[in-house]
């Protein structure tokens, strides 16, 4: 029981590594264009939590790992906003964001 | 004031062109109206600037800059003028963009010169950090490019890019992430010092393997390459041309400098690689053998030759480093002339299918010799510099031992397919037709730049010498 | 000699090439052809003068020149160089390109009736191509210029041919370009392995040649047959000729001249200079082997011939069956087998032209090449076929044609040969003799079917019939049946064929020291 309640690094990378999966799953899996880019977030931020567990335990004095995951926090909501753009104006045209229906370039 | 210096030394062409961003914004907002042909000229000057000021950058020794976040030496100098060259034509070309934008022109430029600073950044990041907001923000400003005309495909290729360009920086970061857990350290320099006497682990190979497959999104190779025909099909013609050349020139360039730190440590890459790059040459071939659409075949056409291109990144020496760079130089001028060919002819008759092509020899034979002359050099046939290019790449893998001989085979057999394929769109032209097409003479930038690059494509191959014994020494300052 | 450049011979034609697709030329038909046809004339007079100047007692490479530019070599760090030179095989060569070339030149006047300007300017670049091919001293610029070929063979066929050509000309490309891929993985090998051993990056022929023994026998082996691939179809040896025989067979006839008259031998030159030059032991270990593929070459294109009907169709294998002859020379590894393959293929060059020319007159008079249509054409048109006839002699091998001097010096020097065992060597040359009257057979069936026999009626010289577009034709038909021009081109290639059937020494002079270079080497 110790080794679950003693929250350690493994903990952190596990949790990171578990929320990769449920995001790169997400993103072939779903349908719905929204649930992609959130999908998308999630795999981000889980390397987020990845860099700061690692700046706890592996880089203490310098930290590096934080200022990345900060960054990634901002380039996160910055991509939320660009693909926000872009779905409302696909969405203007097609009425819907299914993955399979935006398929008009082929060939 | 120790980051003046740094600018001085190591920035200044990109500060010029970051001021250009804010000129541009700032013109948009107040010369709405009348004075939207002035973008274009703006845009050329601010990249002449930028160009001329390369060499002020210190580029011998290496230059840190930033506290080791970007560095200057004479490999990042060579990219960033690359960069600077293709988008050079790429703003050229684009005088029917600035004329149907009118009163947006100076946002498309303002987003251009965006990108442009984004892949010079790319290409002189010096850690995961610098690296990672670089990728992005050329991510980004590619897909707001892309997705600039108003029309449906547009945004339908810009989101497609988009959903790729997040995953693939999804993936670069979770792979860095290990690296940084194993080394303590997220700059190149301190990881390859850490690294010293590191045995390597199954971990390491993992995380290397998914920097090194984020990075294939950049230089357009397979996993992540579905996305480039349709984008370029999306896209208006000189992004097109800026989306082909100037990603996958940055792309490179932080590959190599990644590879050269991580591939000692892990043995199977280099074949890992190598494999990435054959498939992604098939799958260029592949597509473009069936393509009715010649902008579509331009986007296969460029992934097969970043497949070649990548084929020299799986070998990793100066010699293979330096045919990477003749190839890059030699698909730079290809590649804009190609462009540039299509612009000229979509800019006549607004068609890009491959069949309005047709009957094209009869009617313009100086433009079709000289197209056939840049698919030759596609296709890496001689007298072009493609030829030159390709046997470069080739002997490179030949240098590295009998093993690699299947390989090699492999990639030759492609080679011949990608022959087949770059015939087809010449077939076309000479097949007969009735209707006459009279390409226009007005587009003098274009009818200018496409001439210019054809003729380089030829010239590049008889003298080669001095071009590769300078890709030789840039090659060993990496 | 400052007069005789050998850059001036290869890269002339490209330049006349560029000088006739610039705007400056007058977009005029005659004048086009004209100068072409002169240029062809020139060029061949000036290939004359080396000839005149050359030195046949020289071992090694006359007339050497470095193509520089800006005084750099062209690949100075690979140590690859843009090094031209002749020896006495590629002189022979050489003055064979320049001869059918200017032929093709002149025969294309009346063959050629479109697109005149990039039709001449296309064969003008590919001479260059097939003389840069003759004349590198370096390995991958061999490659350039082999590859270079595939650009105007491809326009060439596909845009004057019949109406399949486009087809047939892509998998021609296709073909080729595949086999040259593995030409170019030997060459690459061959070329770091070479490095590897001598720590000098060279792509010279003569630099190559000295480091190759050191290789195990197997890794040359690998090497041998690479190259070789890559030459079979250019030449082509028989499992590799569907292709080339569609090609032929479609082109436009100058075009399939040219074709049938200089790729072979440009195959065969790459046998001499690379298998040979580059690999004595293994070609020592595997010259049955291409007494082998001459015998197949010889007695399965003889029975591909005599099955066709179309009289196009039986000059291509016609064409077939005398490269085996040189193979089966090269294969026997004797001197007289050895300068009998030289000759041959320049005499089959001489000869399938000639064929070519023939059989290209006949369609364009009586617009179908089925030998049933075909008949008594002697009454109609009999100047096409006296001349016919000394070409179709050389072809059967009659003395006093070259044919036979090649054919008896290819079977006697297999005869000769040393080769174990000697019932191999002997029911090869038995089985090649068969294959000498089953050519007799069918090249006399082509000619009996096509001259003699009663004339049908279409062909009497009254009542010949034209289409729309034969207008040309129409004035001189009923006459003499044959143009001028064509008169020219056919009594050049039977003079040719018969003064070397009395003078065989006037060619075989001019490469007796190279080959006894060749065959010393081989012997080490």
């Amino acid at each position: 029981m110790s080794v679950i309640f003693n929250i350690g690094l493994y903990h952190y990378l596990i949790l990171a590594l578990i929320l990769f999966c449920i995001g790169l799953w997400g993103v072939i899996a779903c349908k719905d264009l929204i649930k992609v880019f959130l999908c998308v977030n999630l795999m981000m931020f889980s390397a987020a939590l990845n860099y700061s567990a690692y700046a706890v335990y592996v880089d203490p004095e310098k930290i590096n790992g934080v200022v990345v995951a900060i960054f990634i926090i901002v380039f996160g909501i910055i991509n939320l906003v660009v693909s926000a753009a872009l779905l409302i104006s696909v969405f203007k045209y097609k009425k819907n964001l299914d993955v399979e229906k935006i398929t008009d370039i082929k060939g | 004031m120790e980051f003046l210096t740094d600018i001085n030394n190591a920035f200044l062409p990109e500060i010029i062109i970051a001021a250009f961003v804010f000129i541009n914004i700032f013109l948009s907002l107040f010369f709405n109206k009348k004075f939207y042909k002035t973008s274009q000229w703006i845009a050329i000057l601010g990249i002449l600037m930028s160009f001329a000021s390369i060499g002020f950058v210190q580029a011998e020794p290496t230059y840190h800059a930033f506290a080791n976040a970007f560095i200057s030496n004479v490999y990042t100098v060579f990219f960033k003028s690359v960069i600077l060259v293709a988008s050079f034509f790429a703003v050229l070309v684009s005088h029917k963009i600035v004329r149907r934008k009118r009163a947006r022109a100076f946002e498309y430029f303002a987003i251009l010169f965006c990108a442009i600073l984004a892949a010079m950044l790319l290409v002189s990041a010096n850690d995961f950090l610098s690296s990672f907001v670089s990728f992005e923000f050329l991510a980004l400003s590619c897909c707001l490019m892309s997705g600039l005309i108003k029309n449906y495909k547009a945004k339908e290729g810009a989101l497609k890019y988009l959903v790729c360009a997040v995953v693939a920086s999804a993936l670069f970061l979770f792979g860095t992430s290990y690296i940084y857990g194993i080394t303590g350290s997220i700059n190149f320099d301190a990881i390859e010092v850490s690294l010293q006497g590191y045995q390597g682990s199954m971990l390491f190979a993992l995380s290397s393997l998914l920097v090194i497959i984020a990075m294939m999104f950049k230089v357009s190779a397979v996993p992540f390459v579905n996305w480039v025909p349709d984008v370029y099909k999306g896209a208006s013609y000189p992004v097109g041309m800026f989306l082909s050349i100037v990603p996958i020139a940055a792309g490179f360039a932080l590959l190599s400098r990644i590879l050269v730190i991580i591939s000692n440590f892990v043995p199977v890459l280099g074949v890992v690689i190598i494999i990435l790059a054959l498939a992604t040459i098939a799958f260029g071939a592949y597509g473009a053998l069936r393509q009715k659409d010649m902008k579509r075949f331009a986007g296969y056409s460029t992934i097969v030759q970043s497949g070649f291109m990548l084929l020299a990144m799986g070998v990793l020496s100066p010699y293979s480093l330096a045919g990477m760079l003749y190839y890059l130089i030699c698909f730079l001028f290809t590649n804009v002339a190609l462009w540039a060919g299509m612009i000229m002819f979509f800019n006549s008759n607004g068609r890009d299918d491959m069949e309005s092509y047709k009957g094209l020899a009869y009617n313009n034979p100086f433009y079709t010799t000289a197209m056939i002359f840049v698919l030759m050099s596609l296709a890496g046939l001689p007298p072009t510099s493609g030829f030159l290019a390709k046997f470069f790449v080739l002997s490179a893998i030949a240098r590295l031992g009998f093993m690699y001989i299947i390989f090699l085979l492999v990639a030759l057999l492609l080679g011949a397919i990608a022959v087949c394929l770059y015939f087809r769109p010449i077939k076309i032209m000479f097949e007969k037709t009735t209707e006459t097409l009279h390409l226009t003479n007005k587009l003098v930038f274009s009818k200018f730049v496409f001439y210019f690059c054809t003729a380089l494509t030829i010239l590049l191959c008889m003298y080669s010498s001095k071009i590769v014994e300078f890709c030789e020494l840039i090659a060993y300052s990496l | 000699m400052n007069i005789l450049s050998i850059l001036a011979l290869i890269f002339s034609p490209a330049i006349a090439a560029l000088l006739i697709l610039s705007p400056v030329f007058p977009n005029n038909e005659i004048k086009i052809r004209r100068f072409a046809k002169t240029f062809g004339i020139l060029h061949f007079i000036y290939s004359m003068l080396f000839l005149l100047f050359f030195n046949p007692t020289n071992f090694g490479w006359s007339y050497q020149k470095e193509l520089t530019f800006l005084n750099t070599s062209w690949l100075k760090t690979l140590g690859v160089t843009a090094t031209f030179g002749m020896d006495g095989i590629s002189l022979v060569f050489v003055l064979l390109t320049s001869f059918l070339i200017m032929i093709a030149l002149v025969a294309s006047k009346s063959m050629i009736r479109t697109k005149h300007r990039i039709y001449y300017s296309l064969v003008l670049v590919l001479e260059t191509a097939f003389l840069g091919v003759f004349c590198a001293k370096d390995i991958f610029l061999f490659l350039l210029f082999w590859e270079l070929q595939l650009i105007p063979i491809y326009f060439l066929v596909s845009q004057w041919g019949d109406k399949t050509s486009s087809y047939s000309a892509m998998k021609y490309v296709v073909y080729t370009f595949v086999a040259s891929m593995f030409m170019f993985l030997g060459m690459l090998v061959l070329y770091f392995y070479s490095f590897s051993i001598s720590g000098v990056l060279t792509g010279d022929i003569e630099s190559l040649s000295m480091s190759e023994s050191v290789f195990a026998l197997w890794f040359q082996a690998f090497i041998f047959f690479c190259l070789l691939l890559g030459f079979a179809v250019k030449i082509p040896i028989i499992p590799f000729h569907t292709a080339v025989a569609k090609a032929q067979v479609e082109a436009v006839t100058p075009v399939s001249m040219l074709m049938a008259g200089v790729l072979p031998v440009i195959g065969e030159y790459g046998i001499i200079r690379f298998n040979m030059g580059l690999f004595p032991e293994v070609f020592n270990y595997f010259a049955p082997i291409l007494i082998i593929f001459g015998v197949v070459n010889i007695i399965y294109g003889a029975c591909l011939a005599l099955a066709q009907t179309d009289i196009k169709k039986i000059t291509a294998y016609a064409g077939f069956v005398q490269t085996g002859f040189a193979l089966i020379g090269l294969g026997a590894l004797t001197e007289l087998g050895f300068n009998g393959a030289v000759f041959q293929l320049v005499i089959a060059g001489l000869i399938i032209s000639g064929l070519f020319m023939v059989t290209g007159v006949v369609y364009l008079r009586t617009k179908t090449r089925e030998v049933s249509a075909l008949g008594g054409l002697s009454q109609v048109m009999p100047i096409c076929m006296c001349l016919g006839f000394i070409i179709c002699f050389g072809a059967v091998g009659v003395p006093f044609t070259a044919g036979f001097i090649a054919k008896f010096m290819n079977l006697s020097g297999l005869i000769l040969s040393d080769i174990e065992p000697q019932k191999f060597i002997v029911s090869m040359a038995v089985v090649s003799a068969i294959g000498l009257v089953l050519n007799a057979c069918y090249i006399l069936y082509l000619f009996h079917k096509t001259f003699f026999g009663s004339v049908l009626s279409q062909f009497k010289a009254e009542s010949v019939q034209y289409d729309e577009d034969g207008n040309e034709i129409t004035v001189v038909y009923p006459k003499r049946g044959i143009t001028k021009s064509e008169i020219i081109v056919l009594s050049l290639l039977g003079i040719a064929i018969i003064l070397f059937g009395i003078f065989p020494n006037a060619l075989l002079d001019i490469f007796q020291v190279t080959s006894d270079v060749i065959l010393d080497f081989m012997k080490v």
